[in-house]
């Protein structure tokens, strides 16, 4: 079947060069089946908020479409689209804290709140999966407090498996300054998450003295 | 640290690579021989191995965050719904494709393209007769003018000839005229000398009669 598909598919260019030229809609839905997922991943990671990035992701896709007149058939399909969808990001990201709702601690607690949810919902969950939810928990809460633009690397090239090269094309950046920054980006993320750590086995310490004081 | 370039360190000659080509050398994006420089470089070297660790620590870290929202698993459906959906794609495809046979743009396409050649086919003979038919008429019409002309060429012939003959008859008339009068005159003439040589001898014979007359005269 994945080989009829890909005999028979149009790539991202053609497909995207019948949207320029006729408005061609069948062409667009399949470019956003086919990239949806990718593109809701990216405004996750980068916003760390599901219903944000369902948004974002809409909104990116009407962009490109409103933008198609724009697209140039020299460079890939992808390079664009990630484009868009990043600029999105950084934009709601600004917004969100020229308003002051950005709260990582909320939004951890949202998210903790959330997964426990799903976790009675589901089946029982094992203590080591609920500690792996938890050390998750962290490394987003570190990967948020690092600058947008070393974020963005880290996720398109940890995340999403995109070569230094692409991700240069993409930021309009050199592919020396990306793997610079993926570099600064994973010692700062170390060196937070160690202090992370430190703090919660000080937490956890002084929740069991006190248990024990009880 | 992270670059020799930026931060140097005593560790004899040896060349560290910077955190550029360890980025590479991590996510495996260097060629084979220079990744196997790297590797024997990390073997012998603390500060890079330790280095590396680090970001290592960071990698491994990212990936504890593995879990996307759960609206956002690709394959949460179970595989038999997946095979529901490859065969009716392939039911799709075999009737699209049969359909796109029948209805082909290809074909409707050659046959229009089909049409449009007769038409001009016809037409063009239309033409060439059309064309063939005023040539005809041209000749006739110019045959006409030409033997139209010759006739004139030929009236005009006649006529002047007649012509040329009523000059000839007329100067004909006009000589014999001429030659009468000069004739006529000569005539004229040779009574006139014969007059006068008579006057002349009556003249001679008389003056014995009247010689006075003669000197009267002089």
């Amino acid at each position: 079947m994945g080989l009829l598909t890909s005999l028979f598919a149009a790539n991202d260019e053609q497909l995207m060069w019948r949207v320029k030229l006729d408005d061609d809609a069948s062409a667009f839905a399949r470019l956003v089946q086919r990239w949806q997922k990718p593109i809701e991943r990216l405004c996750f990671r980068m916003t760390g908020d599901a219903h944000r990035a369902e948004d974002l992701t809409q909104t990116a896709f009407a962009r490109v479409f409103t933008r198609r007149a724009e697209w140039e058939p020299t460079g890939k399909f992808s390079t664009f689209l990630w484009r868009v969808a990043l600029n999105l990001c950084r934009d709601d990201l600004r917004r969100q804290q020229r308003r002051g709702e950005f709260s990582l601690d909320a939004l951890i607690e949202v998210n903790r709140a959330e997964a426990e949810q799903g976790f009675v919902a589901g089946e029982p969950t094992p203590d080591a999966q609920m500690e792996s939810q938890e050390r998750g928990e962290l490394v987003r809460r570190a990967l948020a407090e690092l600058p947008a633009h070393y974020r963005e690397v880290v996720v398109l090239r940890h995340y999403e498996g995109l070569k230094f090269r692409e991700i240069g094309d993409v930021l309009g950046i050199p592919e020396g300054t990306v793997k610079s920054r993926m570099a600064e980006a994973l010692g700062q993320l170390n060196r937070l998450l160690k202090h992370v750590n430190e703090d919660e086995l000080c937490n956890r310490k002084t929740q069991t003295r006190e248990v024990q004081v009880r | 640290m992270q670059s020799q370039d930026a931060n140097p360190r005593s560790a004899g000659a040896v060349n560290h690579p910077g955190a550029e080509e360890w980025m590479a050398y991590l996510y495996n994006e260097l060629a084979p021989e220079r990744k196997r420089e790297l590797h024997a470089h990390l073997a012998q070297c603390g500060d890079c191995g330790k280095q590396l660790h680090q970001w290592r620590a960071g990698m491994l870290a990212l990936d504890e965050w593995k879990t996307p929202a759960p609206r956002l698993k690709v394959f949460a459906q179970p595989p038999v719904t997946l095979v529901k959906w490859a065969a009716a794609a392939v039911v799709v495809l075999v009737a699209g494709f049969a359909v796109g046979r029948q209805s082909s743009n290809a074909a409707r396409e050659v046959a229009e393209l089909k049409n449009s050649v007769t038409q001009l086919t016809e037409r063009m003979n239309e033409e060439r007769a059309a064309t063939s038919a005023m040539r005809e008429q041209s000749l006739r019409l110019l045959s006409e003018y030409a033997r139209l002309d010759e006739a004139h060429r030929t009236e005009d012939r006649e006529a002047v000839e007649l012509a040329l003959r009523d000059i000839d008859s007329r100067l004909f008339k006009l000589r014999s005229e001429l030659e009468t009068v000069a004739v006529n005159t000569e005539t004229g003439f040779r009574q006139t000398k014969e007059g006068l040589t008579t006057l002349a001898s009556y003249t001679v014979a008389e003056r014995g009669d009247a010689p006075d007359l003669p000197k009267n005269e002089k």
